[in-house]
């Protein structure tokens, strides 16, 4: 019998979408520091960690036990992708927390040149780390549908378009200009995610019957979300893109940076509801 | 734990046996909440009834879940904070205490064995009724099969009933290709002409 | 042991004064220690929320059928309420208007009680439904041949048996589990055949499913009688020895007899080939089977010699036209059971069906005697049909005696014809009845006609339930006097039913009470006190009677005394010293067996061999004493042919499958009739398809109807209609439509039960000739989408 899966829902999603959007901006933040933007990135930086840890917050809050989640460090299983998950989100929170709280509060260390770039480095080592650890972890399971190297690589290729989106709203926050060369970065990793996710479609026929439902469920019950994702999310950025080049505008940024997240947002949602397993019962 | 499809005639005194057994408290917190609460009420195991066939040439048959205690168990592996383990005796157990109900054991496992139990807040499943095995005594649901059909014993001991059966090559094992190593055979129902 | 008419035995786990798990007893001879999902549910039933915690009243008569308007009462007000009644009722000289009427629990182990409560006030209208309404007719038929037959005292040999023939039963799906595990721990060794229209739980296990059409399996059995006789497999030794087949019929049907024997039983001749003349069967070294013989005037066949005859006309042929079962199929299991050894039909338990039901279960009877499958093996008699008498008569004044007689029913004397309150509560024939006291009773859910039965509790001047649960029928009481579970109490001694052995168990309290409730015999005996000091000493004397005392009025001091002293146990104490029983093992143990299965069989075997049956003369009777005596008074019709014969059901030929269906009911696994339907697992654990109408599904297509439609089955002769979901299925015949009768709750007091369809609104008030049964099977309907 196929069994939709139905222990993950609406907050995991928004745990992933938060969380690989958060790390994501943080390395972009970062790599734009180290050319010489300080006082913006550290901000857009902070954009990052506070995105992380709120995804974070509602993970915690989707755990039946969430009080005893600190078992996760005091006894970690260290064959489970998700105890290294805790460990790089954990870590990633720490470091790139300490690197971007500069951008709210006066801190000794924030003009040490030295101590910044190492806390950058290792904020960004762990923040990729989070951003592939995800999809891993959801391809270590018996859902079909999740079991594939596509869906490490889609996880990781919508949290850098996404990353991409919180920065330009960022920027556009403050009244910044985005880089010409991380939009166009954008419309690659978009390019990429759009091929990856219609991979899905295009081997279901000859894939498993729980990956065969899975593929349907996306067709059928959540057909709406879908075609959202597609035109939204994958076409939707290069009109806009194509668009901007004739009529530049800073509305026509603020318009990309939010269909980057939520093709991000869509992505996962789409895959983590159209999960579903193959029971011998 | 060897499940003879042959004998099982799909009468649920399995199912009912292992919630009176193991599962009492819950019972009755969702006989206090009505039922939809009894509706939803999840299972350490439970039979489904297949139909097959075109009038008059039609079967019945039935499938049994329940955890299979695997050798090489996913939800193990899975689990982050080592709550989900095996015990020497290979029995796949719960540690209420460290599980944080993040459900990741419910996505790993093949057989669909685990749920998040609300009452207990914990995840649960079946434990071979391991405290009546260390009275000497079988699983809840083997001793109360009226027709035989569940058996358990020593797959260690090669000269246990149930040892027997399974090196007689009468039993098959489901999702083989998983890798699981599951300890729970069934003998597949058979057609008499 | 469980209140359930399977009697199993079992042991309750308790910690802290609460009950924990419930298992069965190993000991236990009767279910060897297995329970089924009942069973394990059972806990569950002491602490249902929904159970009666105190008694109540009602003074609105106008409320009947809901759970409204009652108050809570003290025991004291609802049992003053109930004797000032009686009182009311004896002083008017009215006291006859009083009915009695039980449910299992009460036929299962109450029915002494009952009826000592209404010989002590006065009434003769007291019976247990189930008689008419489950097992009268199927016994009936097996005792013409065997002496006893009733469910709980004949068994089949399953753990040596080789080729089983199952018709109109469904053990695997009843799962009574005496029988569903001696049956399911040897499936694979004997060769099953299942004979229903629906693919049942049991057809599901079988090597052969025969769909047959409702109502025509004489016809199946007696073409394989045919079969086996044309093709000669029969056992000539087992019938010389053990049957009546050898005795000698004159031409105008009357058997040769020779007088009785100091047990009464009726002595025959035989034809003694080896002598060459006619003698008793007892002096005889080689009985003729066959042949036509002279004894002094008159020219005799022996009893074998004319049921060849008879059954000649039986084809397989002749049974395909009736039954829809190929020829070729019937010609081949008759061979195959007659060549398999040993084989027997399996014996039934619930059989009130049709007007042939008595017929059938005669020639399953008799088709076992062929192959030699009755008492040494095949079928069994248990510990409790060792040592059973036949029924007794009931008044000639008691209403379900007078409408049995007056429709013409030949075992009306036994009082089953609970169906004739009907017309003494409506109209007051043969005369009124005003007041029903129900005892454990479902009637407005299980009785025939049950919308009729609603309006009649509606005109009672007074309604009485004894019951544990607010079930649709203690809805419409005016006192309701709740019943302890059986886990909260002591009990009486009874007989172990079912089981191979003779033996006696009984049931230990696990907790206490957990409500104000009461024993029944508590209530029972509460209010007989207030009745008066004779009534109540009378009453003891008349529950010794019913007991089956020897001597009645030293037993009655004996309870009564031993009742004041210690109560229930009391009573228990005294029914054990008076068969000699360890009173100590058997209240720790709460079972005692007193003869094993191998003594037991022997026994019989001996027993049949003497002519010790409880049969007229004492043996397997192939010509039916019993039978005969009906012809004698009421002339010849087949369904009391003496030997055997085809006899049509109501609806033969009535449902044409395209517009017009027969209808077939049954049980579920996970369900005791109507009884646990408000159990809160069970009543979820129940696959939804199970309580929806089973339709053919090409027949459903051609309908235009699909899986949970809403649809409306309209009975032909009465126009009564009720709704249905629809589950088209390739599990039925063409022409039927199955249902289970366990589901149809209408009360709003019970929060647990689910929907289904209540079978009896459907069927109409009848009674079957022989006897009495209430023909809940001749149902044909029309089915419309709703």
């Amino acid at each position: 019998m196929i069994e939709p899966q139905h222990a993950w829902d609406i907050k995991i999603v928004l745990d992933l979408t938060l969380g690989g959007m958060g790390v994501a901006t943080f390395i972009i933040a970062f790599l734009y520091y180290l050319k010489g933007e300080k006082e913006f990135n550290i901000k857009a930086a902070l954009a990052g960690i506070v995105s992380l840890l709120l995804g974070l917050l509602v993970l915690i809050t989707h755990l039946g036990k969430p009080e005893a989640a600190f078992y996760t460090m005091l006894t970690p299983n260290l064959g489970s992708v998700m105890t290294w998950g805790v460990f790089f989100n954990v870590f990633a929170l720490l470091f790139g927390g300490l690197f971007a709280l500069p951008g709210l509060i006066k801190l000794p260390y924030a003009n040490n040149e030295k101590i910044m770039k190492i806390l950058g480095t290792l904020g960004s080592i762990f923040s990729f780390l989070v951003m592939t650890y995800t999809g891993t972890l959801l391809a270590r399971s018996s859902i079909h549908l999740w079991r594939s190297p596509a869906t490490p690589l889609l996880f990781l290729l919508v949290a850098l378009s996404s990353g991409v989106g919180l920065y330009a709203l960022v920027a556009y926050t403050l009244k910044k200009d985005v880089p010409g060369e991380l939009i166009n970065f954008s419309m690659i990793t978009t390019l990429l995610a759009f091929v990856t996710m219609t991979l899905y479609f295009a081997l279901a026929n000859i894939s498993t019957e729980a990956f065969r439902f899975s593929v349907e469920l996306m067709l059928t019950e959540y057909m709406w979300a879908t075609l959202l994702l597609y035109l939204l999310g994958f076409i939707g950025p290069f009109a806009v893109y194509f668009y901007n080049k004739k009529k530049p505008s800073k509305t026509n940024l603020l318009i990309l940076a939010v269909l980057l997240i939520l093709q991000s947002f869509l992505a996962r949602y789409l895959l983590v509801y159209a999960g579903a397993m193959e029971l011998p019962w | 734990m060897v499940i003879d499809l042959n004998k099982c005639v799909g009468c649920g005194a399995c199912v009912m046996a292992c919630i009176a057994e193991n599962r009492r408290e819950q019972a009755f917190k969702a006989i206090a909440e009505g039922l939809p609460a009894l509706e939803n009420f999840k299972k350490r195991t439970y039979v489904n009834t297949y139909i097959v066939g075109t009038y008059p040439n039609v079967a019945v048959y039935y499938t049994h879940m329940i955890c299979q205690h695997c050798e090489n168990p996913p939800c193990v592996s899975v689990c982050p904070t080592g709550a989900s383990f095996k015990t020497k005796d290979g029995i796949v157990l719960v540690d209420k205490t460290k599980c944080i109900g993040c459900e990741y054991c419910v996505q790993a496992c093949p057989y669909g064995a685990r749920f998040w139990d609300p009452y207990l807040r914990s995840i649960d499943k079946c434990t071979f009724c391991e405290h009546r095995l260390e009275k000497g005594m079988d699983p809840a649901c083997v001793t109360t099969c009226p027709t035989g059909a569940r058996l358990f014993g020593d797959l260690d001991d090669p000269n246990s009933a149930i040892s027997k059966l399974v090196n007689s090559g009468a039993t098959t094992v489901f999702k083989k290709e998983e890798g699981t190593k599951p300890k729970v055979f069934y003998i597949l129902p058979m057609r008499k002409r | 042991m469980h209140d359930c008419p399977a009697a199993c035995q079992l042991l309750a786990r308790v910690r802290d004064g609460k009950i924990e798990k419930i298992e069965g007893n190993p000991k236990g001879p009767t279910n060897l220690g297995k329970i089924c999902a009942r069973g394990q549910s059972a806990l569950f039933r002491t602490y249902n929320p929904d159970r009666l915690k105190k008694p109540l009243i009602r003074n609105d008569p106008g409320q009947r059928g809901s759970f409204a308007g009652f108050t809570e009462a003290s025991w004291d007000q609802a049992l003053d309420a109930v004797a000032s009644h009686l009182k009311k009722l004896i002083s008017e000289g009215r006291i006859k208007e009083v009915a009695m009427i039980g449910g299992w629990a009460v036929c299962a182990f109450h029915e002494p009680l009952l009826k000592a409560f209404a010989e002590t006030i006065g009434t003769p209208n007291a019976i247990g439904i189930p008689g008419g309404a489950c097992y009268f007719p199927k016994a009936f038929g097996w005792s013409t041949a065997i002496g006893v037959g009733a469910h709980s005292q004949i068994l089949t040999d399953y753990e040596n048996i080789k080729y089983l023939v199952v018709i109109r039963r469904n053990f695997f799906g009843s799962i009574s589990v005496v029988h569903g595990t001696r049956a399911g721990q040897k499936i694979g060794n004997y060769k099953l055949v299942v004979v229903d229209p629906r693919f049942s739980e049991t057809a599901a296990k079988a090597d052969l499913w025969l769909p047959i059409r409702p109502g025509t399996d004489l016809a199946f059995l007696l073409a394989l009688i045919n079969v086996v006789i044309s093709e000669g497999l029969y056992d000539t030794d087992f019938l010389r020895k053990f049957t009546n087949a050898p005795m000698l019929v004159a031409d105008d049907g009357s058997p040769l007899t020779a007088g009785t024997d100091a047990a009464g039983k009726i002595k025959y001749l035989v034809w003694d080939l080896a002598q060459n003349k006619a003698v008793k069967h007892e002096e005889a070294i080689l009985p003729a089977l066959e042949g036509e013989f002279t004894v002094g005037d008159k020219k005799a066949k022996p009893v074998f010699q004319l049921l060849k005859e008879k059954v000649a006309d039986y084809t397989p042929e002749w049974a395909e036209k009736i039954t829809g079962i190929p020829a070729a199929t019937i010609k081949q299991v008759g061979i195959e059971f007659g060549k398999t050894r040993p084989a027997a039909v399996d014996t039934g338990w619930h059989d009130p069906k049709y007007k042939n039901s008595v017929m059938t279960w005669r020639a399953a009877a008799i088709l076992n005697a062929l192959v030699g499958g009755l008492i040494k093996d095949g079928i069994t008699i248990t510990g409790v049909g060792s040592t059973a008498t036949p029924p007794s008569d009931v008044k000639e004044e008691s209403v379900m005696r007078m409408w049995g007689t007056k429709q013409g029913v030949a075992m009306a004397s036994k009082g089953f014809t609970f169906q004739g309150f009907l017309d003494a509560i409506e109209k007051g024939d043969p005369y009124k009845i005003s007041t029903v006291f129900l005892f454990s009773t479902n009637l407005v859910m299980t009785g025939p006609d049950s919308t009729r039965w609603k309006n009649a509790f509606k005109k009672l001047e007074k309604v009485i339930a004894l019951d544990i649960y607010p079930i649709d029928t203690v809805l419409y009481a005016d006192i309701i006097l709740p019943e302890h579970t059986f886990l909260e109490k002591d009990d009486l001694l009874f007989g172990m039913t079912y089981a191979p052995v003779v033996g006696f168990h009984t049931r230990v309290a696990a907790v206490q009470p957990l409500y104000d409730t009461r024993h029944i015999i508590d209530i029972v005996v509460g209010i007989v006190k207030r009745l008066g000091e004779d009534y109540y000493n009378k009453f003891w004397v008349n529950y010794a009677k019913e007991l089956r005392a020897a001597d009645p009025q030293a037993m009655g001091a004996k309870l009564k005394d031993a009742y004041e002293k210690e109560g229930v146990r009391g009573m228990r104490k005294v029914q054990a010293s008076a068969r000699n029983l360890d009173v100590a093992k058997l209240e720790s143990e709460g079972l005692i067996v007193v003869k094993d299965a191998v003594t037991l069989r022997k026994e019989m075997i001996q027993k049949t061999l003497n002519g010790q049956l409880l049969t007229p003369s004492g043996r397997i009777e192939i010509f039916s004493f019993a039978l005969n005596n009906i012809k004698a008074k009421k002339g010849y019709q087949p369904y009391w042919d003496p030997i055997v014969a085809w006899a049509e059901p109501e609806v033969y030929g009535k449902a044409d499958g395209k517009t017009t269906f027969y209808v077939v009911y049954g049980r579920v696994p996970t369900m005791t009739h109507t009884a646990t339907a408000d159990e809160p697992f069970l009543s979820v654990l129940t696959p939804e398809f199970k309580r929806m109408a089973w339709i053919n599904r090409s027949v459903a297509e051609s309908l235009g109807i699909k899986k949970g439609d809403k649809i409306k089955l309209i009975s032909v002769e009465t126009g009564a209609s009720v709704e249905a979901v629809a589950f088209p299925t390739d599990l039925i015949r063409e022409d039927t439509i199955w249902v289970s009768s366990d589901f149809g709750h209408k009360s709003e007091a019970l929060h647990f039960t689910k929907f289904g369809v209540p079978y009896h609104t459907l069927t109409g008030v009848k009674a079957d000739p022989v006897a009495g049964g209430i023909m809940s099977q001749e149902v044909v309907v029309r089915v419309e989408k709703a």
